[in-house]
């Protein structure tokens, strides 16, 4: 009985173990996503953490493939501010996973410079053990 | 060329198994624009994950009993949900993703009417009950 006990408390802590490593990893791979988006712009960054089929929806409503997307943004005159403290709230569903986060900040461009409020939605999907950004739709804030 | 021929009917059947699945995909995704449009509880409550997150046009975000209570209170209301295009991004055993251009009717309790114009993302879990919603997210065209 007391086995089955001590059993039965490593099988919960190991599940607790991997929920909570998988959260810690999509927290990583989404915070890389977006200081590469709004801060360093690395295609190579990018090319990493898009998956194959990735499809990235803007806050107009248009979408981009990840060809287009990878392009757009390691392209973007834009600069944006990172003053904020994003709080990343991850949803795992096995294999595919949500994170949503709010993104307050200033963006610049031609010298002048924006309020930038959005909201928004990653999709992640596990590829060969590493998640891999499958869709994202952003929506402004009001 | 009997490889072939295998071949063959193993992709034949690969691709009725993913068309079978679109079928029943959108038979849920009709069945919960219908239900949130007749307020119908119990098939919001087998269509809709119970970690639902549904993120609308204005950024807000429901939880499962927002989407149910927000009905029955008249917070949030539909008179009307209508896809003008639907587009499957992808679908395995246990995950879909959808992509629709959606117009929206209905009311809140702080606009009396609404006619929205909507790109949606959608995420769908397959489970032992069947399609679930898992995430969805707008934003206004």
């Amino acid at each position: 009985m007391k086995h089955y006990l001590l059993l039965l408390l490593i099988l919960a802590s190991l599940t607790t173990f991997g929920q909570s490593k998988k959260e810690a990893d999509l927290i990583a791979r989404s915070r890389l996503l977006n200081n590469t988006v709004f801060g360093t712009k690395d295609s190579l960054t990018l090319e990493d953490l898009f998956a194959k089929h990735a499809t990235y929806g803007h806050s107009s409503g248009s979408v981009q493939t990840r060809e287009e997307a990878i392009r757009s943004i390691s392209h973007n005159a834009s600069a944006y501010t990172d003053t904020s403290a994003k709080q990343y709230n991850v949803l795992i569903g096995d294999d595919v996973a949500i994170v949503r986060y709010i993104f307050r900040e200033t963006e610049t461009r031609d010298g002048k410079p924006t309020p930038l409020n959005l909201g928004i939605m990653l999709v992640w999907v596990e590829e060969k053990g590493k998640w891999k950004l499958f869709g994202r739709q952003a929506v402004k804030l009001q | 060329m009997r490889g072939l021929i295998l071949i063959l009917l193993f992709s034949t059947s690969l691709v009725s198994f993913a068309q079978v699945d679109s079928v029943s995909l959108k038979g849920a995704m009709a069945n919960l624009d219908k239900a949130l449009v007749n307020k119908d509880e119990k098939t919001l409550t087998q269509l809709l994950n119970r970690d639902v997150s549904y993120g609308h046009s204005n950024g807000w975000v429901q939880n499962k009993n927002d989407i149910i209570n927000d009905l029955k209170t008249g917070k949030l209301i539909y008179d009307k949900i209508d896809n003008t295009s639907v587009s499957i991004v992808a679908i395995n055993k246990s995950w879909a993703t959808v992509r629709t251009n959606t117009n929206a009717i209905g009311r809140s309790t702080t606009i009396p009417a609404f006619e929205l114009k909507l790109h949606v993302l959608q995420v769908w879990l397959k489970t032992k009950n069947g399609w679930q919603l898992l995430a969805r997210q707008s934003t206004k065209l």
